[in-house]
């Protein structure tokens, strides 16, 4: 003993003194005969080792940053540094002492806010896939180089565009912003004026997108900075950038500044398919949303068409702790879900048809008259009265012959000419002369008077005279002009059509059992306004995400459950509502022929630019048309793409649905790829110019964003983190390229517009949006970023906290933004007619169905006269993808349900669909290796099978039977194949070289947790590119990294993107819709991005299945966990015990 | 299993033994005989091993304390002993068909040792790992640090070919590589390393001396003055390993000395092991 | 071998070591009622403790999916295959224990994983028993159905590392009964990584020796929770200190979930370990499946659990979960509002039943600014 305490003393004394080192030189002499350990449960004789975790554990120092991939968290993260490197991350766990400017405070139900993938960014802040410098394509630089040569029509030689193949080559800052500056002055000179307009129709432009450039070639030059609410200045800059393309106009066409046309903002949140379209059809603004934590306020959630669990993270928790607490959870989804596992009732049904679901549950409600009278009185159009002879709403002036009335409930009627207040500050709704006196007022039939009355868009909530209005059946109403014309309450209209929808008709068309659909409506309309719609991604990513919408909207509607704490419908996706802070256009639209260089001074604002939907471009670049008919309205008229410029955004490109028709077929059109990241991503891949950013660690300049799904306002607060490559902020690469474009064209102003970014004064850009905000103003920058540095956040100003859209509507009885201050059922305008979708109906899936594809499901009704495909000049047969899209066939329930879907005779069977899951947001950070490989059941970081993309890889979830039928078993390599007509992309017939990297190939897994047919594919995972395929055939471990530019695919070949193709319907395309703008309480119509606009339909489609490779290692055998017994249908005698809890008898 | 056989009836074809050296058959000997010679050789490949008797010693189960080892492997080593009066280097050849050099999860690697008394006495420690007061020196040669010592590399890809990792903290681009940040960083991500644990690699010897008076006992020895070099044969190892001669054993004099063989693919390490008894060691006296 | 004491089966068992517990012991409270698999402990874990070489495959913390997800792979089905079926009887288990069922030459029953077990370390990831062959509609308990088991080092009053070492060079703490393997003496005989039924210990072949969770006791011996604790963000998880039965504190959190309410089980209890993490067993899972996992009252847990909505001191302690970084010894309803003490008797968190609603006014006089939920 005694050597051993002296051992034990010397050991601690050496530690003591020389620190760690020495004792580490002593640590294994000093045990040198050691008495044997008698106990070590009781006494263990030298702990000093201890240290070395000690030490592991220790940190010098720690700063905050924001994470915002788009996923709505914006979590506040700590970062841990040791020897200038951050080793770690972590939780500020401070959101619980977040306040507002009133003193209200969060408690810390709301800490940890963080997730694996944030956890995970040390990999990318420090991984080889960082964009550390500059880079320019070779090609690209020579065709700038070599002074822009064209041919005839304008396009360049194809030799300088061999992308994705070609080299890169390093440059500065500077070097790369110059040849951005010139490529855009060239572009724009190129396509300006009438030989532009030449050049354009010799490239085979649709006329009517030449037209709208109105003779502006900067008109021709798209930016995008994707979900501008994730960086109010970093990324939304890019707009601002737009705006200052006026001057270029200016100077190309000598205009002045009142003529002057600015460059084109591709949209956001309806190009990720994450506007859900039918809420302003219904209420005329964005999005019916509520905060996640208003969950514990509800007596029930249904989680409809959302993996909650998954997508919503750091909080799940609400819901969780919600039904701990009583409240009852349904889960809807087409699968038995992540979070189909925390529900109490878990409802599966067939992908795309939740509509009809909607319907089935309002049917009920309807039948036995379950509905909330009242919130139907007070607050929808279904009281009011329609013609039967036009479809159109009934108005006061035919009845009655009056004028418009004068309104004043919280409405301001702005007369021509008169100017609008700043968004921010503006309190009524305001309403233009000429659309207040279009609209005029409307007629419901009272019961009592049993006559026609007028009301106005006033008349809602408290100030509803409805006291007992016909809501079922006909009347015949004398006009002013003596005709009388046969009316229909919408209510009534609406009743009739929801009873096709019967419980066994609903289960038939959505296999959601008929018990269930009866069970389930009596249980929403027991107690009114106490139920949450909680919808996702799921159903909004379907072709007839409207009609979801707007039959989800009417079953909250009928039962009270729009616009209150515990009782509302949010749809989640995406974080998008950048009017959080309706400021932004102090930034976004600085007039840059009239800047203001005095910080202390607002902004003086003009828009320059001009929106437009990302979908057509995704839509090979032109406009829906069917036959003889254009369905895409004039206000949403796409021009011709020759130049995208984007940061922060993988979705635009490198994971864009159709993502391999895009590159092969698109690309090769548009002229210049610029893109802002610090990761290579498959976006930087495809492009010309990639500008080295900032990573959220290493940001200079601080910025603002909020969410959709918690009540926060969040600084990015500037860190104290040395700059690990040659990046620079977002802001800051802006400026180089307005710095260089004055350089070029000598207009100080291109520089002038970044001056405070120059200075490193971005904080003033910042406070001019804050005190321009509603919801923010009052706030100063420096406080917020205080706070944020050291963990903290604030409330956003809103009405409430949580958030809760329609809280004013119910309790202000403040009107929507429609036409009749309603929510809206009907929908009047012609387009809506046309399309057989004046009534909220249900359409089938135009891809990912069994039957024939889009055709509108209903009985003879009434009022559904939809424009058939012969009006269009086709023939009623043709079913081919283009003209499927304005396809207005209406079939009953059983019509539809025993047609079959036009490929299945060549063995297209199955629904495919690609969600997001939790180990991606979107694609960030998915490709770094710890993330990775818990991606799903074939991660192995150490890839004992050479075959694998990376540390995992892309694989189809199947149903167990579905596969054997094919002869797959789990884990096999099997190739999908869509629609050959135009997946992975048109022409790939003829195409092997680029067919090589477009086909997917990827694992099958047995997954019998989804029906028979129904197959699914993460979304979230990085495609093959032809470098990756080069990397995984040349490099000696068989990795999919491009060995020029290290990008990391997950796929041997292709993607979900093969399957995937870009889709539009003409109800997302109107020019006549009534709307709010973007930001503030003005109401305009027709096309606005992100509200009222293209969303696509990414999770449509039918795919063929077969098989490829065995899943053994190396090709041989079963897949190990199959061989070893230990999957569905494989299992081994031991398993099936353990199944069945047989290792413990009772 | 079949291999386990196999090897079993190589080893009873086996002549006197050396049936891989190729050079000629040297006597054999009931005794580990060490011969003199002017210097001790460092390499299996020596001819000077040819002059050199061939002790074949049969091998025992460990199955005296836990963890036991069961059912037998190797089944004997034939030892070779080469003495220049102050050291002495012992040659170890022994039939394995597999080369286990990979110490992965699950994965074992070959290995043998020799110990000896540390202190010559009348009354001889317990040939299993020596007990109190009467302690052992081991020599341990391990066929991974062998692999080190011929060149493997330090990278998991060394051990895992198509192994890709994104990132260690002690590679990141603003800590420069090999200064003593640097170094501390990587040593703290590996504590076995950073305290100085003699199996944590990388090595630049593959022997390492060990001391214990008992089973569990074992501790890393004072002394580091031992050598070795083993090299894979067609159908076994031949690993030799240079030491001083034992305390009290010099020119002329006899001692005792142990062998242990551990065959990877049997799951052998630690306590799990092939063994002898005592063995009497005759070193020759000066010429 | 030694005969020691196991309340959690109820008898007295063999076990190398004589009985000697920690002064206090380490204990944790899993909910996995709200475990979402996010993995977000599994990556705090990995980037705090296994980010070095030889240790990329290595997850001290990980999730499964139950039934069909394992990492190592099979790790248990394979255990209970080798013990064969056993049988509780009023709550004591008759069976045997991994010790009890030890084979000649080994001081425990278990089996040791190749590196190749560890791959697809997510396998079964979301797989659920009971084919979903079209559409359905499932009420509780849910008929096709999984749920995620997250798991590290039970810290275990009779562990089989410690066991099973031939060196002792695992230990326990006495200050916390934190089962650590000593990095400086270890020689990497796998031994460990053998004998442990749940497979927390793993071998490092590029340090040559074997590693495995430590609980954070860098941060523990601050009074704070392990990295896996404090990230987690399903808030599942609390960690403290568990009592025997006889000396059980109903103000320590882990001892009232644990003792007084019944409703956090130990995971295999039958291994005969006495494991520290205890788990609120899933209430949409048939109850054969868990018995298995969880012994014999899981139907009494779940009961409790589901009674939780009219239980406010049920429903108040478990809104403490994850809402503090700081090791919560006693704690208090007081009302609607719950409060959590750490050792020094300070209250270091306190959480309202419901996250209040803040309503303000339309517009705000002083900014001369509308305050809008539709900005």
């Amino acid at each position: 003993m005694s050597t051993h305490d002296l051992n034990r003393r010397q050991f601690l004394a050496a530690a003591a003194r020389a620190g760690f080192g020495a004792f580490v030189a002593s640590a294994s002499s000093a045990w040198a005969l050691q008495d044997p350990i008698a106990n070590p449960l009781a006494v263990y004789p030298n702990r000093g080792w201890e240290q070395s975790y000690r030490d592991l554990w220790r940190y010098d120092s720690t700063f905050t940053f924001v994470c915002a991939p788009n996923d709505t968290h914006n979590c506040l993260l700590n970062a841990y540094v040791r020897d200038g490197v951050v080793t770690r991350l972590g939780p500020t766990m401070k959101y619980g002492e977040a306040t507002d400017l009133y003193g209200n405070r969060t408690t810390h139900r709301w800490d940890p806010r963080i997730c694996q993938k944030g956890l995970a960014l040390t990999r990318r802040f420090y991984g080889d896939r960082r964009v550390a410098h500059c880079r320019v394509r070779d090609g690209f630089k020579r065709w700038v180089e070599a002074g822009f040569p064209r041919g005839q029509d304008g396009r360049p030689p194809v030799e300088y565009f061999n992308r994705a193949r070609d080299q890169w080559v390093r440059m500065t800052h500077e070097e790369a912003a110059d040849i951005v500056a010139r490529a855009l002055v060239n572009i724009a000179e190129t396509y300006s004026g009438d030989a532009g307009a030449e050049r354009l129709k010799a490239q085979h432009y649709d006329d009517e997108m030449i037209q709208t450039m109105r003779g502006a070639g900067t008109q021709v030059l798209k930016f995008r900075g994707g979900m501008p609410l994730l960086g109010l200045t970093r990324v939304f800059g890019l707009y601002r950038m737009a705006n200052t393309m006026a001057l270029l106009d200016a100077r190309i066409r000598g205009l002045g500044p009142e003529q002057a046309v600015g460059g084109r903002g591709f949209d956001n949140y309806s190009w990720h398919t994450d506007l859900p379209p039918g809420h302003p059809m219904v209420t005329g603004q964005q999005t019916v949303e509520f905060d996640l934590s208003a969950a514990e306020h509800a007596r029930t959630v249904v989680v409809w068409g959302m993996n909650w669990i998954c997508t919503k993270m750091p909080d799940a928790h609400w819901l969780t702790e919600a039904r701990l607490k009583g409240t009852r959870i349904v889960v809807v989804a087409c699968e038995y879900s992540a979070t189909s596992s925390k529900g109490d009732d878990a409802i599966v049904v067939r992908p795309g048809t939740t509509p009809a679901l909607a319907l089935g549950l309002s049917h009920v409600i309807l039948r036995e008259k379950l509905y909330d009278a009242d919130y139907v009185r007070r607050f929808t159009d279904l009281p009011l009265l329609v013609r039967m002879d036009t479809l159109k709403m009934l108005r006061a002036s035919e009845v009655f012959g009056t004028e418009p009335a004068a309104l004043d409930n919280q409405t301001h009627v702005l007369a021509a000419g008169q100017a609008a207040p700043a968004p921010g500050v503006q309190r009524d709704q305001i309403v233009p002369a000429a659309l207040r006196a279009e609209w005029g007022d409307y007629v419901w039939w009272d019961r009592r008077t049993n006559g026609p009355r007028a009301i106005t868009r006033d008349d809602v909530g408290i100030r509803s005279p409805l006291a007992d209005p016909q809501l079922e059946g006909a009347v015949e109403v004398t006009l002013a002009d003596g005709q009388r014309v046969r009316c229909r309450p919408v209510f009534d209209l609406v009743q009739e059509y929801a009873a096709h929808f019967d419980p066994k008709t609903t289960e038939a068309l959505t296999w959601a059992p008929a018990a269930a659909v009866e069970s389930l409506a009596r249980h929403l309309a027991a107690v009114p306004g106490t139920t949450l719609f909680a919808m996702g991604m799921g159903p909004n990513q379907f072709f007839n995400n409207d009609n979801k919408d707007r039959d989800v909207l009417l079953l909250a509607a009928l039962t009270g459950n729009i616009g209150r704490v515990g009782g509302n419908v949010g749809s989640y996706a995406g974080n998008y509502r950048v009017a959080l802070l309706n400021g932004s256009p102090q930034w976004i639209n600085e007039n840059p022929f009239d800047l203001e260089l005095d910080p202390a001074r607002p902004a003086r604002v003009r828009q320059y630019w001009r929106a437009e939907s990302a979908h057509y471009y995704n839509h090979e670049d032109h406009p829906l048309r069917v036959g003889t008919r254009l369905l895409t309205g004039k206000t949403h008229m796409p021009t011709p793409t020759k130049s995208m410029w984007f940061a922060n955004a993988n979705s635009i490109l490198g994971n864009v649905k159709w993502h391999y028709n895009t590159v092969v077929n698109v690309l090769p059109r548009i002229e210049m790829i610029a893109v802002n990241e610090w990761w290579w991503s498959g976006s930087c891949e495809w492009a010309d110019v990639v500008f080295a950013a900032d990573s959220w660690a290493e940001l200079k300049h601080p910025d603002l964003t909020a969410s959709v799904t918690n009540p926060f306002l969040n600084v990015f607060p500037r860190t104290p983190l040395k700059r690990i490559f040659e990046s620079k902020g977002d802001v800051e690469i802006l400026a180089d390229v307005g710095d260089a474009m004055a350089r070029l064209t000598g207009d100080q102003r291109f520089s002038d517009a970044w001056t405070f970014v120059r200075r490193g004064e971005t904080v003033h850009y910042l406070q001019r949006i804050l005190d321009a905000s509603s919801n923010a103003r009052g706030y100063r920058i420096g406080d917020l970023e205080t706070k944020a540095q050291a963990g903290v956040p604030v409330l956003l100003m809103s009405r409430t906290s949580p958030k809760v859209v329609g809280f004013e509507q119910v309790v202000d009885s403040r009107p929507w933004y429609t036409k009749t201050g309603r929510l809206e059922f009907y929908r009047e305008e012609d387009e809506f007619i046309e399309a057989g979708e004046n009534l909220p109906v249900h359409r089938e899936p135009i891809d990912s169905t069994f039957h024939e594809p889009n055709v509108i499901v209903a009985r003879a009704h009434e009022a559904i006269r939809p424009a058939g495909p012969e009006a269009y000049g086709v023939a009623r047969d043709d079913l081919s993808n283009e003209v499927r899209q304005g396809r207005n066939v209406v079939k009953t329930a059983a019509e539809t349900v025993a047609s079959a879907h036009p490929l299945a005779k060549d063995g297209y069977r199955f629904v495919f669909h690609t969600p997001k899951y939790r180990h991606g947001s979107h694609t960030t950070p998915i490709d770094t290796d710890m993330v990775a490989m818990l991606f799903g059941p074939f991660g192995d970081v150490y890839r004992h099978d050479r075959r694998m993309p990376f540390v995992t890889e892309g694989y189809v979830d199947i149903n167990p039977s579905d596969a054997k039928d094919l002869g797959i078993d789990d884990g096999d390599y099997v190739w999908i194949d869509s629609d050959p007509s135009d997946r992975p992309f048109r022409g790939w017939q003829k195409n092997k070289r680029d067919y090589e990297f477009a086909r997917l190939i990827c694992r099958a897994r047995y997954y019998p947790g989804t029906p028979r047919g129904v197959t699914r594919m993460w979304f979230n995972m990085y495609g093959a590119t032809p470098g990756s395929v080069e990397g995984r055939k040349t490099r000696p471990d068989g990795l999919a990294r491009n060995p020029r530019t290290n990008y990391q695919a997950m796929f041997r070949s292709g993607s979900h993107q093969s399957a995937t193709r870009g889709w539009l319907k003409p109800t997302w395309m109107t020019d006549s819709l009534v709307r709010k703008e973007m930001f503030g309480q003005a109401i305009g119509q027709g096309f606005l991005p992100d509200v009222h606009c293209p969303t696509g339909a990414p999770r449509e489609a039918i795919v063929k299945i077969s098989r490829a490779e065995p899943g053994g290692i190396g090709a041989r055998g079963l897949w190990r966990p199959a061989e070893l017994g230990l999957r569905p249908r494989y299992e081994s005698q031991a398993m099936t015990i353990y199944l069945a809890g047989g290792f413990i008898g009772d | 299993m079949s291999r386990r056989i196999l090897a079993a009836v190589l080893v009873a074809l086996a002549a006197s033994g050396c049936g891989m050296c190729g050079r000629g058959v040297p006597p054999a000997s009931p005794d580990v005989v060490a011969v003199m010679r002017a210097s001790v050789p460092a390499d299996p490949n020596d001819p000077a091993w040819a002059g050199a008797p061939v002790h074949t010693a049969s091998l025992l189960l460990q199955d005296l304390v836990e963890p036991r080892l069961m059912t037998p492997s190797t089944a004997a080593v034939r030892v070779r002993a080469i003495t220049d009066g102050t050291r002495v280097a012992f040659r170890l050849d022994w039939d394995d068909l597999t080369a286990d050099d990979r110490p992965t999860a699950g994965h074992f690697v070959d290995a043998c040792a020799i110990q000896v008394p540390i202190e010559s006495a009348a009354d001889l420690p317990a040939p299993q790992m020596g007990e109190l007061e009467k302690s052992v020196e081991i020599t341990y040669w391990r066929a991974s640090w062998q692999a080190m010592v011929d060149g493997r590399g330090d990278a998991i890809t060394d051990l895992f070919p198509n192994a890709t990792v994104d990132h260690y903290p002690f590679d990141a681009a603003s800590l420069p590589p090999g200064t003593a940040e640097q170094q501390a960083m990587a040593s703290r991500y590996a504590p076995a390393r950073a305290l100085g644990n003699p199996m944590a690699g990388p090595r630049s010897s593959p022997v390492q001396n060990l001391v214990a008076h008992g089973p569990g006992t074992l501790e890393p020895g004072p002394s580091t003055d031992s050598s070795g070099h083993g090299r894979r044969l067609a159908d076994g190892w031949a690993v030799v390993i240079a030491r001083r001669l034992p305390a009290g054993v010099g020119p002329g004099g006899r001692g005792q000395i142990a062998f242990a063989v551990w065959e990877g693919s049997h799951d052998e390490a630690g306590a799990r092991k092939m063994r002898t008894g005592w063995v009497t060691l005759v070193v020759e006296a000066a010429r | 071998m030694a005969r020691v004491y196991n309340w959690q089966i109820g008898r007295d068992m063999s076990y190398w070591y004589p009985e000697s517990r920690p002064k206090r012991q380490f204990a944790a409270i899993f909910d996995t009622n709200k475990c979402i698999a996010c993995q977000t402990c599994t990556l705090a874990c990995k980037t705090t403790w296994t980010s070095g070489k030889g240790q990329e495959f290595m997850l001290w913390n990980n999730v499964e999916t139950k039934p069909y997800g394992f990492y190592p792979v099979g790790w248990d089905v394979k255990l209970l295959g080798e013990l064969g079926p056993q049988t509780w009887t009023q709550g004591a288990y008759d069976g045997r224990t991994i010790f009890e069922a030890a084979r000649p030459g080994e001081r425990a029953l278990g089996w040791l994983p190749t590196d190749i077990d560890y791959a697809n370390p997510n396998l079964g990831e979301d797989d659920c028993l009971g084919q979903v062959d079209g559409g359905a509609m499932f009420s509780l308990p849910h008929m096709s159905w999984f749920f995620y088991l997250a798991r590290i080092c039970n810290h275990c009053t009779y562990p089989a590392c410690l066991a099973s070492c031939p060196r002792a060079s695992i230990y326990k703490r006495p200050e916390d009964g934190i089962v650590l393997l000593d990095q400086s003496r270890c020689r990497g005989y796998q031994e460990c990584v053998k004998a442990c039924p749940y497979k927390k210990v793993y071998y490092n072949a590029m340090t040559g020796t074997s590693e495995k969770c430590i609980a954070c006791f860098p941060k523990f011996e601050m009074g704070l929770q392990p990295q896996c604790f404090v990230n987690c963000i399903g808030k599942i998880r609390l960690a403290g200190y568990v009592s025997t039965p006889d000396a059980a504190r109903p103000e320590n959190p882990i001892d009232y979930l644990v003792h007084v309410r019944k409703i956090a089980l130990p995971l295999f209890p039958q291994f005969g370990l006495e494991p520290n993490v205890y788990y609120i067993p899933p209430v949409h899972v048939p109850a054969p499946f868990l018995r298995q996992l969880f012994g014999p009252g899981v139907v009494e847990a779940i009961a409790a659990y589901r009674n939780a909505a009219t239980d406010l001191d049920l429903s108040g302690l478990l809104g403490l979960f994850g809402s503090t970084e700081q090791v919560v010894t006693s704690w208090r309803r007081e009302g609607e509002v719950t409060i959590g003490r750490n050792d020094r008797g300070v209250e270091v968190v306190r959480t309202p039943l419901r996250e209040p609603v803040h309503i303000r006014a339309a517009f705000d006089p002083e900014y001369a600014v509308a305050r809008t939920n539709c900005p």
